[in-house]
C-alpha cells in the first residue's frame, strides 16, 4: 500500500500515537483519538462529531462488542457505556469480519440499516475501524463527521494508524484493568508479607520490584532494578536461574516450582514460586513475573534440625571420650566412634538396640571387665542418680577409662534418658605416677646430703666437737633449725604426693591415746621449755582405745600441738584434750553437723593470737599461709594443716577448729574408737 | 673382739655414724658395698650390723637375710638405715630379719639409742 501519510500529517500521527499509547483508561484513549483527529484538509486536527469505542473480550473471532467510551458533539446523542451490540443489534459490525475498514457513507449509504443509522446518529460520513492487535482483537472504533466532505484516502489511512496504537492501548487498557483487580488481590496478599512480585526483561533484568519483594529479600528497589534476577540466586544456581528465565520468556509458559533465594542479608531463603511471561504491545513477550512467597520458616526449620544434628555428631566423633546414650526405654540413641574403639563394640550393632543387647553384646566379649557390665545394669534402670569410678579395659591397648553416669533432662524437664561417659585417663594416671615417682625419687635423694647435714650439726651442738663458743653456737643453731624445716619440708611434700596419688596406707591398732600425745609432746619439750609455755594435758583415764595408725595419729598430734606453741606467745597455755563423745550434744557448738557417734574428740586449745575470720575459709588449704605468719616468719610451709586434715580424713574423722583472735584458737578433731 | 659393723655407701653419713658410736666407746668397722659388708659380717660376726639399703652392689635387706640366714643364731641384730619410710618399707626389713629400723635424715642421738637398746639385749 502506497504511504500517504507524509509531511504535517506523519508528524501529526506521531504526536496522536503518542497520546493513545498513554492511555490508561478507556476515557483518556477515547480523548486521545477525539484530540488526533484531522479534518479533510489534512492540515489541522478537528474533533470528529461523533465517536464511540467499542470493546470485544473475543480476541480470536469477536460477536459482542461493549461500548466502552463514547463522545457525540450532542449530548443527547452520547450511546450509554457498557451497551452490548452484536451483529443483529448493530448489523454493520458485519463488515469487520474480513478485519477492513469500513468507510461510512452517510444517508446514501446503502450498506446500512436503520440500526446501525442510529447507532451513527445522523452523521454523514464516518470510519468503522476494527481495533486488532495482530491476530487478537480489542474492539471497534466508530468516527463519524456530519460534514458534506467524505473520507479520502489519506484520511482512512491516517485513522488506520491510530486504530493499530488505539487496539494496542485497549487491549492494555483491558490487561491493565484485569491486572489491576488481580493487583489489588496480590497486594491484599502483600498486606500479609507473603508474596513478592519480580518483573524481568526477557534477559532476567529486574525491571519491576514490589515492596513485598523488598520485604523478602531485603533489596530496596534502587539496588535491583536493571540487575540481573540472579543476584538472588545461590552464586552457584545464578547462570540457571537466568537461562530459565528466558526459557519462560522464550516459549511462553508458566511454571512453578520452589527454589532456594538469598535474602540481601545472606540469608537462605526457600521461596515457592510461580513465574509467567509478561506480554507487551503486538502480543510479543516483554519480560518474565515472578511471584514468590516465602516458604522458608518450613523447610530451614528441617535444615536447622538437621544441622543441629551434624553439629551434635561433630561434636560427638571428635571428642576423645567414648558416650552412649539411652533414652527412656533403655534403647541406644548414641553411641560415638570412641565407645566402638574402647569397647570394640561396633555402633551399627548398638544404636536402636535395648540396653540388654547392649548387656549382651558386652557379656559376650570375654576381654571386657565385669565392672562395665555392672555399670549398665546398674545404672540404666535408674532414672536419678549419678554415679562415677574408675575402670580398667585391655581391649586393643590396656587403658585406664574414669567413667561417669547421669540422667539427662531436657529444656523443660523431662527425662531424656541416660548418659555415660568414659575418658581415657591413661596418660594422666601415667603422669601422675610418673609425677609421684619424681617427687618421691627426689625426696630419697634428698634424704641423704640432710642426713649428713643433720647428723653433723647435731654432733657440734651436742659437744662432741669440742665446747662451741659465743657466735658460733648461735650460728649453728640457726642452722641446725633450717635443716630441721628442711626435712620437714620434704616429709611433707613427700605426705602431700603420697596423699594426692592416693598411695596411702594405714596401719591401724588400737591405740591408748595418752601414749600417743606423750609420744608426739615428748620431742616438743624442749620447746615449751624455751619459750615458757605451759602443757596441760587432760586425757581422762579410762578412755577407749582409738582405732588409728600410730604414726599418723602421733603426726596429728606433733602438727597441732607445735602449731599451737608457734602462734602462742612466751607464757602461753596449750592445753590437749580428750573426751568419748556419745550424744551429739556433748559436741562443741562449733562442731559440723552429722558427726558419726560415738567417738572421740581431741583438742588442742592455746591462747594465741588467733586466727582472722577472713583466712579461716582456707586454713587447710594447701600451701595457704596466714599473712601474719608470713609477717612473723614463722617456719612453715603452709601444707601441715592440709595433711593433717587428709590424715584424720583417712581415719574417718572430721577436723575443725575455732578462734578468736588475741583469744587464742581451738582444733578439734574426731577419732574412731577401736573394737 | 666386739664391734659394730657399719655398711654405708656415703662417706660422710658413714663418718657421722662412726663418730658417733665411737665417742660412745664403741669399736666401728666399717663396708662401703654390701659383699663387703656380708663377708665381714659372716666372718668376724659383729656385736651389731647398721645397713644401708642401697648399697651400690646389692640391697641391704638382702645382705641381712643372708648373714641371718648364715650364720643363724649367732647372727647379730641388724639395723637397716633407710631413706624410706613407709610401712611398707618398714614390713620389708622386718621380713628380712631386721630388728629395728632407722629412717634417714636421723638425729645422731637416736642412732645411739637405738643402738644402745640393741646392744642392751
Amino acid at each position: 500500500m502506497e504511504n500517504l501519510l507524509t509531511g504535517d500529517v506523519l508528524s501529526q500521527l506521531f504526536s496522536a500515537n503518542r497520546a493513545v499509547a498513554d492511555a490508561s483508561t478507556h476515557a483518556m484513549l477515547l480523548e486521545a483519538i477525539l484530540d488526533n483527529a484531522i479534518d479533510d484538509s489534512h492540515a489541522s486536527t478537528i474533533r470528529p462529531d461523533r465517536c464511540v469505542l467499542l470493546k470485544t473480550t473475543q480476541e480470536r473471532s469477536p460477536t459482542d462488542f461493549v461500548i466502552v467510551a463514547a463522545w457525540d458533539c450532542l449530548s443527547e446523542k452520547v450511546p450509554a457505556v457498557g451497551t452490548v451490540y452484536n451483529v443483529q443489534t448493530l448489523p454493520i459490525l458485519r463488515f469487520l469480519a474480513g478485519g477492513e475498514t469500513v468507510v461510512l457513507r452517510g444517508a446514501a449509504d446503502t450498506r446500512l440499516s436503520d440500526l446501525d443509522r442510529v447507532m451513527l446518529a445522523e452523521a454523514t460520513n464516518g470510519l468503522l475501524l476494527p481495533l486488532r492487535a495482530g491476530r487478537r482483537w480489542a474492539g471497534a472504533l466508530i468516527i463519524g463527521m456530519r460534514s458534506e466532505t467524505p473520507f479520502d484516502a489519506t484520511r482512512v489511512q491516517y485513522y488506520e494508524a491510530l486504530a493499530d496504537v488505539s487496539a494496542l492501548s485497549l487491549y492494555n487498557i483491558s490487561s491493565a484493568t484485569q491486572v489491576a483487580r488481580v493487583s489489588s488481590l496480590l497486594n491484599s496478599l502483600i498486606e500479609h508479607g507473603h508474596y513478592a512480585q519480580i518483573v524481568t526483561d526477557p534477559n532476567g533484568l529486574i525491571t519491576d520490584w514490589s515492596p513485598a519483594a523488598e520485604a523478602l529479600y531485603g533489596y530496596p528497589i534502587e539496588h535491583t532494578i536493571n540487575k540481573p534476577l540472579s543476584l538472588l540466586a545461590p552464586e552457584a544456581d545464578a547462570e540457571t536461574v537466568l537461562e530459565q528465565y528466558r526459557t519462560v520468556a522464550r516459549e511462553q509458559r508458566t511454571v512453578q516450582q520452589q527454589a532456594k533465594r538469598i535474602a540481601q542479608s545472606g540469608q537462605m531463603l526457600d521461596v515457592l514460586m510461580t513465574l509467567y511471561p509478561v506480554y507487551g504491545r503486538s502480543d510479543t513477550v516483554i519480560g518474565v513475573g515472578e511471584i514468590s512467597i516465602d516458604h522458608s520458616d518450613r523447610a530451614p526449620l528441617q535444615d536447622a534440625i538437621q544441622k543441629e544434628r551434624d553439629h551434635l555428631e561433630a561434636i560427638l566423633e571428635a571428642t576423645n571420650d567414648a558416650i552412649i546414650m539411652l533414652d527412656i526405654d533403655r534403647r541406644v540413641v548414641t553411641a560415638n566412634i570412641q565407645f566402638e574403639n574402647f569397647f570394640g563394640l561396633p555402633r551399627y550393632s548398638l544404636v536402636g538396640r535395648t540396653v540388654d543387647d547392649l548387656l549382651r553384646q558386652v557379656q559376650s566379649k570375654p576381654e571386657l571387665p565385669n565392672a562395665l557390665y555392672n555399670i549398665f545394669v546398674t545404672l540404666s534402670g535408674d532414672d536419678y542418680g549419678s554415679a562415677a569410678g574408675d575402670l580398667e579395659i585391655e581391649v586393643n591397648s590396656r587403658r585406664i577409662l574414669v567413667w561417669y553416669s547421669a540422667p539427662v533432662h531436657a529444656h523443660e524437664g523431662t527425662t531424656l534418658g541416660r548418659l555415660f561417659v568414659f575418658r581415657d585417663a591413661t596418660q594422666e594416671r601415667e603422669a601422675d605416677r610418673m609425677k609421684t615417682d619424681f617427687v618421691s625419687l627426689v625426696s630419697h635423694e634428698l634424704r641423704t646430703p640432710l642426713t649428713s647435714l643433720k647428723g653433723f650439726t647435731d654432733l657440734i651442738m651436742d659437744g662432741d666437737a669440742g665446747p662451741l663458743e659465743g657466735p658460733v653456737r648461735e650460728y649453728m643453731k640457726i642452722i641446725q633449725f633450717n635443716t630441721d624445716r628442711l626435712i620437714s619440708l620434704v616429709n611433707d611434700i613427700l605426705d602431700v604426693t603420697r596423699l594426692e596419688s592416693g598411695h596411702i596406707d594405714l596401719r591401724r591398732t588400737s591405740v591408748d591415746l595418752t601414749d600417743a600425745a606423750a609420744s608426739a609432746v615428748a620431742p616438743m619439750r624442749l620447746i615449751f621449755e624455751g619459750k615458757q609455755q605451759s602443757l596441760v594435758m587432760h586425757i581422762p583415764k579410762g578412755l577407749p582405745l582409738v582405732w588409728v595408725d600410730l604414726s599418723r595419729l602421733i603426726q596429728i598430734l606433733t602438727n597441732l600441738i607445735s602449731n599451737a606453741s608457734k602462734y602462742t606467745p612466751t607464757d602461753g597455755t596449750i592445753r590437749v584434750e580428750a573426751r568419748h563423745i556419745v550424744e551429739a550434744a556433748d559436741l562443741p557448738a562449733s562442731a559440723p553437723p552429722s558427726l558419726k557417734l560415738p567417738m572421740i574428740l581431741v583438742s588442742v586449745h592455746d591462747t594465741g593470737m588467733g586466727i582472722a575470720p577472713e583466712h579461716q575459709a582456707q586454713l587447710f588449704t594447701r600451701f595457704y599461709r596466714t599473712p601474719t605468719s608470713v609477717k612473723r616468719q614463722l617456719a612453715g610451709t603452709g601444707l601441715g594443716l592440709s595433711i593433717v586434715k587428709s590424715f584424720v580424713e583417712l581415719h574417718g574423722g572430721n577436723i575443725w577448729f575455732e578462734s578468736e583472735v588475741d583469744h587464742g584458737s581451738s582444733f578439734y578433731f574426731t577419732l574412731p574408737i577401736a573394737g | 673382739m666386739s664391734f659394730i659393723l657399719v655398711a654405708e655407701d656415703d662417706p660422710y653419713i658413714q663418718l657421722l655414724i662412726t663418730r658417733k658410736l665411737q665417742n660412745a666407746g664403741f669399736e666401728v668397722r666399717s663396708a662401703t658395698n654390701g659383699n663387703e659388708a656380708l663377708t665381714v659380717a659372716v666372718r668376724d660376726v659383729p656385736k651389731l650390723l647398721l645397713l644401708d639399703v642401697m648399697l651400690p652392689d646389692r640391697n641391704g635387706l638382702d645382705v641381712c637375710r643372708e648373714v641371718k640366714r648364715q650364720l643363724e643364731g649367732k647372727a647379730p641384730p641388724v639395723i637397716i638405715i633407710s631413706a624410706r619410710g613407709q610401712l611398707a618399707d618398714v614390713d620389708a626389713a622386718k621380713q628380712a630379719g631386721a630388728d629395728d629400723y632407722l629412717i634417714k635424715p636421723f638425729a645422731p642421738s637416736d642412732l645411739l639409742a637405738h643402738v644402745q637398746k640393741l646392744m642392751a639385749r
